[in-house]
Order: structure tokens, then sequence, then C-alpha cells
């Protein structure tokens, strides 16, 4: 399916379908080509959706196993052929996707020790960069091999990664905040930026982080974002995005939901999913429970979104669409006894399953009308 | 979400000003043991000889025993880490406790726990008490019981203190009905009680004839009053008499820079070093408190930093109190009120669990790398046998040389049970 321009409306946004799975989900994106919609799941299972399929009762869904732990994060290489996924016990994956089921084209079982995070493809689809709970910052050829590259300066978790447009940067975020600015040729670190509005520490806890990480298409923009202000407690802090001047390194402004302050006092909402749209505006996504979610649209010029959608589902991430008026989401649904945060007990051991997931696929326009006479 | 879970009444910063004023009584003698932390491998044979210590480690918030001692990788309720060997062939254990994991043949694991209580404010407190019949009497803390049947020892020190973050005081509360003086004695942060230092304008002279003065006022102030309460008072100015003339103990130059790395300068290594050095000097019952084990949201990144500082210090003492010899008559138990639900909530945290969780422990007494019970396959229920808390209680103090099915207390007249009477001690575990 051809990827076509047409132009998004936010105010518009509704939810055009819901794609299901029986465990609960952590990353989805959109294949390159816009045919296929993929998540990783925390029973490691990778799921891809073919969205060309119309109708909406006939499940598209496979499902590819291989992983352990959760699959963490994916990324599609822009060949239109390739996707990578990485998963919570360091397995590292690259994937033929276009296949009927997607088949596996190369593995490698110990790419980090332990938990992988993040992983990024660079512009121009030489190299592939990972990261993860060991600290360490590794680039490699997108063919698969050897890392060519090991950056290590982090000193705690590693959560997200981003290639400049340019290609020549490679950016990594971390748990207190810290923003290291790698140069791609030889991995040496250029400069540290400052995210630390993101870095929550409560007595003994860090907490919060630089949950992702996203560039402007043109460039001038750092998108970071997360949670602000534990305060006293842990995890009850402000959704927010830390924009940084990716030129002088500088934090121009921090990005909030609309009446922060009062709306999002005790949920502990992240913002979890971010990515720019190439018109130039940020999305951002996040949440907790079933209502407690929300997606806000910003105009980086503004520290108030200049749209937002809530209540809706806690979102984990987002992905657009590479026509520009689409958007997934991964929610979670509440499944079997313990609902909306409650934790099940006393239910018999068939009503104590796992929430599910959702890749949730919504339209930044208007909502079709429903035929005359139906 | 709530972080601290402290006793009733006010935390009282416990100053020498005011246990020397407020707390009038005559002083206890007593010798001092005069035993360092840097002089530790000289006396390690001299300690094999000392009374029965513990080191009670509580994780107030509840850890989760699937990122702990029980874990379940790649299951339903799994989570994300993995499980990694142990120093006990099969014995398996959480990626967060990498020197932990280490340390497996000198602990044992229960994996068997199902209490009954389900949220903080009514766990914390019956699960430290052993969760006893109700008898219409406030049951006291594991540390004021052992504190009353194995007294100071020969280190006169008091026997049952209490390192926490925050502040300090003299945590009454703990003792119930064995009476104030079997309380803790916190000390906020692992520092001594400040005002410790005599001030030197007052003279060696002047400092007995005050106490003179003060004895002379307790003896009035007895007078028409419960022998207890003034036993107490004068059991809280003995204790402040000896955490005086052990000033050594909280002195940091006498840490080594290699312990100082080994335990870390984190707050709970500190306080675990710092727990270290008071059982070298004989103190009976040290418990040591670490906070924000309560992640209903985020659970998993929390404990990857939370365990991380737990387990280097941990290990670091069980290496300590092995090669001192001391695991010979030091029990090390560590406990939260209860353990966390394998379903991972909304919020990618897990709530509480008292159905189905995990406690460790080992030392003098106990078995070296059992593991008592199982749970499924997912962790969710108990496979076989269930042990309650008060199965704990019984273990425990069977373990420190205390039989309760031939010990009772005796509160005034009232004979009670030192455990739940429904519960035995759990046979595995004891040597």
């Amino acid at each position: 399916m051809a990827a076509v321009k047409q132009k998004p409306t936010p105010s518009e946004t509704h939810l055009s379908r819901s794609l299901k799975h029986e465990a609960q989900l952590t990353c989805c994106r959109f294949s390159p080509c816009g045919k296929f919609v993929v998540a990783g799941s925390y029973d490691g299972s990778l799921l891809r959706w073919d969205l060309s399929e119309k109708d909406a009762k006939k499940d598209s869904k496979t499902v590819s196993t291989g992983h352990h732990g959760w699959l963490e994060t994916l990324a599609f290489h822009p060949d239109k052929k390739r996707l990578y996924t990485a998963d919570s016990w360091g397995k590292l994956c690259c994937w033929d996707y276009t296949e009927a089921k997607p088949k596996l084209l190369w593995s490698n079982d110990a790419a980090h020790d332990g938990w992988i995070r993040t992983l990024a493809v660079s512009p121009d689809g030489k190299l592939l960069a990972t990261a993860g709970n060991d600290q360490i910052v590794r680039i490699w050829p997108a063919g698969g091999g050897k890392p060519l590259r090991e950056m290590t300066g982090h000193e705690r978790h590693v959560y997200s990664l981003a290639f400049a447009p340019d290609g020549k940067a490679l950016v990594s975020g971390d748990l207190v905040g810290r923003v290291l600015h790698w140069n791609t040729s030889d991995g040496k670190l250029v400069r540290e930026l400052d995210a630390k509005p993101l870095a929550n520490r409560v007595k003994i806890v860090d907490g919060g982080g630089v949950r992702n990480l996203a560039f402007s298409g043109d460039g001038r923009h750092l998108a970071c974002s997360g949670i602000t202000d534990f305060g006293t407690s842990v995890v009850k802090g402000f959704p927010g995005v830390v924009l940084l001047d990716w030129k002088s390194g500088k934090q121009t402004r921090l990005l909030r939901p609309k009446d922060y302050e009062t709306e999002y006092k005790t949920k502990g909402v992240f913002v979890e999913g971010l990515r720019f749209h190439r018109d130039g505006f940020l999305i951002g996504a996040g949440g907790n429970g079933e209502r407690e979610g929300a997606l806000w649209f910003w105009d980086p010029k503004k520290v108030d979104p200049t749209f937002q959608i809530n209540p809706l589902p806690g979102s984990r991430d987002l992905d657009i669409h590479p026509d520009g008026t689409r958007l997934a989401l991964v929610h979670f649904t509440a499944n079997g006894r313990g609902k909306n945060g409650g934790n099940g007990r006393k239910s018999t051991p068939e009503e104590y399953r796992c929430h599910h997931g959702i890749v949730a696929l919504y339209e930044m326009s208007p909502k079709p009308k429903a035929p005359a006479g139906g | 979400m709530t972080h601290h879970y402290q006793c009733n009444g006010p935390d009282h910063t416990l100053s020498r000003r005011r246990m020397l004023g407020a707390l009038a009584g005559g002083g206890v003698a007593a010798s001092t043991l005069g035993i360092d932390g840097l002089l530790r491998p000289a006396v390690a044979e001299d300690m094999k000889s000392k009374q029965r210590q513990v080191l009670f480690i509580w994780l107030d918030g509840a850890m989760s025993q699937l990122e702990s001692w029980d874990p379940k990788p790649h299951t339903e309720f799994g989570g994300p880490f993995r499980a990694i060997p142990t120093s006990v062939p099969g014995l398996r254990i959480s990626e967060l406790l990498p020197h932990t994991a280490k340390q497996m043949h000198r602990l044992s694991l229960v994996r068997n726990l199902h209490t009954v209580f389900e949220d903080h404010s009514r766990a914390v407190k019956p699960i430290q008490r052993g969760d006893p019949k109700n008898r219409g009497v406030t049951y006291p803390f594991l540390g004021s019981a052992v504190a009353k049947f194995l007294g100071p020892g020969e280190s006169r020190l008091p026997p049952y203190l209490h390192i926490k973050p925050g502040s300090g005081g003299f945590h009454y509360q703990d003792a119930g009905f064995l009476g104030a003086r079997y309380g803790a004695i916190a000390l906020g942060d692992g520092k001594p009680p400040s005002h410790m230092t005599r001030p030197k304008s007052i003279t060696d002279e002047a400092d007995a004839a005050r106490n003179a003065l003060r004895q002379k006022l307790n003896q009035r102030f007895r007078k028409g009053r419960r022998e207890a309460e003034i036993d107490a008072y004068d059991y809280s100015f003995s204790s402040a008499q000896q955490l005086m003339k052990r000033k050594d103990l909280f002195d940091p130059s006498k840490l080594t820079a290699k312990d100082q790395e080994r335990y870390g300068t984190h707050q709970f290594g500190r306080h675990l070093l710092q727990a270290r050095r008071l059982l070298e000097a004989g103190v009976t019952f040290v418990k040591v408190t670490m906070y924000y084990w309560d992640t209903h949201a985020d659970n998993f990144n929390l404990h990857a930093d939370l365990l991380a500082q737990f387990d280097r210090p941990f290990a670091a003492i069980m290496d300590d109190l092995s090669d001192a010899g001391m695991l010979e008559h030091t029990t090390v138990i560590v406990l939260s009120e209860f353990g966390r639900t394998p379903k991972i909530s909304q919020k990618v945290g897990r709530d509480h669990f008292p159905e189905a969780w995990s406690m460790c422990m080992g030392g003098a007494g106990l078995a070296q790398g059992a593991v008592v019970g199982k749970t499924n396959a997912k962790g969710t229920w108990i496979e076989g046998e269930e042990y309650d808390i008060g199965h704990v209680f019984h273990t425990i103090f069977r373990a420190i040389g205390i039989d309760p099915a031939k010990t009772e207390y005796d509160n005034n007249g009232q004979p009670l049970p030192l455990a739940n009477e429904d519960c035995g001690p759990i046979k595995e575990l004891l040597v």
C-alpha cells in the first residue's frame, strides 16, 4: 500500500479499529510501506496485523515467537523488508516482515546483558543502535554481526535512542535525565544534554527518566518525554516533554498537558509515546488504567497542547502511519478479576488472567458519516 | 501510594538531654565490649561464644517475590527479568540479585507464605508480631520479644536497635504488653542519638552529682507508681548511658574505605554496614528498615533500582558475618508485610499479595540452601503446604534457642503463648 500524503486534522481524531492480543503490549510501529502494524508483547511474541484486510472481523494477526521475557522494542528498516526486535533478556532479532508470516533472518541472543529498552535504525539504513539496562549503547551494522561501536558513559539504565535526521548524531536518554549526544561515525561522546526535569528521585529511589526521544523532521528540535515532579511520592508526577533546541542544546520549553496540575496530580502518567508529525507538530500519548490516558498534540512553540483527547485508555506507545493521518496506540484493557489497577486476588485460577493488550488505530480525520437509512 | 508505615505515635528524637532529663532514673552498672569493626577477624573466635543475635531486615512496602526469591521467567506474569543460578545447585533467583545469588548456600527460602493481611496499615504490625490469636493484648514486635528473652548479653548495649531512614526515637510501642523497656531505640539514618557527647563544660564530678540528684528524684517519683513504668525509665536511661560509652560504634573514621566500597555509600548500604558494627559489638537484635517497596506503578523499573541497592550490601554483610564466624550465632531474616501480585496492573505495577509470597532467612539455627514450599508455574497460588507468619515466628524462636512449646509470656499473671499456637515451626528449616 503506497503511502499517500494527506492533511491530518488532529481535532477530528477518532478510534477506527482495535486489534486485540491476549497479553499486554509494550510497543507498536507501522511498517514503512503502510500495510502492516506490528507490536511487541509481555509474552515475548511479535504480532503483525495486515491493515489491507478490510474485514475487521477477520483476524489477520500473525504471532511470531523466539523472544523471551518482554518483546520490548522494535523498529523498521527503511528498505521496507526488514524489522528489528529486541527483548528484555538481551536478544536482538531481524525479521523479513513481508513474508506470509515474519521470517527470522538472524538473531543475537546476547546483544546486551539483560533488558534491551530501545533500538533505532539510522535514516540511511546502514546502522542499527541498541541500548538498555546494561547502560551500554551499541551501534551495529544493519546486516547483523559484531557491534561496530560500543559507547559507555551512561551510569544508569538507558531507556531511549534516536538518530538525528542527518544520521550524523545518535542520542541516548537514561533514567536520571541525561541525554548523551554521540558521533555516529566514531562513537565519540560529543556533548551531554540536560533533560533533568524528567529525572525524579524520591529519597532513595530514582524513577521516571527519558522514556522517549524524538527529533523533528527538520532536525531543529529534540523532544524528550517522561514524567516530572514526583514530589514526595513515587510515580505521582506530571506528564511532560522537555523540548531542546538541537543546535544549542538548551531547553526551550517544557510541554505539558492542559490543566496538568489538577488533572494529573495523582495519576502518575508518563508521556510514553512520542512522535513528531511531518507537518511539524508533536504527538504524545500516555496514561494509566482504562480512563487516565490521553493523546496530546503540541505545537513546539507553545507549552500547552493545541489539542488533546482524554480520557483514553492509558497508552504505552504511539506511532504515526506513513500516510500521516493515522495513529497506532498501545493500550491495556482489563481482563478477568482485578479491573482497572486492581489485582484480582481471591479470583479463581480461570479468572486470574493477565490484562489484554490492544493496538488502537485512530484516524486524524473526520469520522465517516453513517450510511443514510442505515 | 503510601511509603512509610511507622509505628503509632510520634517519632521522638532520642536526645541524651531528653533521656537524662525526662526519663530520670537509676543507671545500671554495665561493661562495654570494646570491639570495633576494624578488629573483626581478631575477635571472630571470641564472638562464637556470644549469645544469639538477630539481623532483621524489613523491606517496608512489600518486595515482589517474582522479582526476587521466586521468579517465574517467561510466564504469563513473570515480568521482564531472567532467573539466574545461585550457589545452591538447581536454585535460581531473580537476575536483580546477582550478589545475593552467591550467598544462597548460607540462606534459605520460604516460598509458600500465605498470610491474611491485604494492606499496609493492617499488615505491618501483625506480621512483625507474628499474628498471634487475639487475646485482647498487644503482642510485641519480634525485636522486642527477642530483647525480652535474650536481653543485652555481655555487651550491656540496648538489645533492640532499629536503623531506619529519617528520624530516630524511642519506639516503645514495639514492645506491646511487655512494657516500654523492651521497645526499640531507633537510630535515625543509622546515626547515634543526638547530644550523645557530654558537653565539655560538665566535669565528671558535676555529672556524678547530677546523676545522684536524678536518682534521688527518681526514687521519690517511683512512690505510688507502677514499677513497670519506672523500670522503663531506668532502662531507657541505662541504654543511653551504654550508647554514650560506645560512641566509637558510630565513628565514621573507623570505617575502612574497602568496607564502604563493598557496602556502598547509599542509604541502605550505610545502614547495613552500621548494623554489622552493632552486631559485632554484641547488640542482640538489629533491625534495618528500607522503604519504598510499594510499587503499584512502574514495578519493574523501581524494583531494578531498589534491589540493586539491597543486593550488594546484603551479600557483603553475609560474607562478613560468615567470615567472622558470626553466622553461627546470628540469625538473619529478610521480610516484608506481604508479597506482590503476579498480575501486572495497567500501571505496570504489582499490587498487594498475601496469598503466595516468599521470604529469606538464614544463619544460626537454620538450614542452609534450603527451599521450603513452592508456588505453581505462574506464581499465582501455593502448591502443597502453606505457611503463615505464625510458622515463621515459631521457626525464628526455635532458631534462637527459645522453644515456644515450652516457654510462654507472663503478662501480669496472664500466660500467653510466644507464637500463634495453631502454627508450628517449619521443620525443614531447623537444624
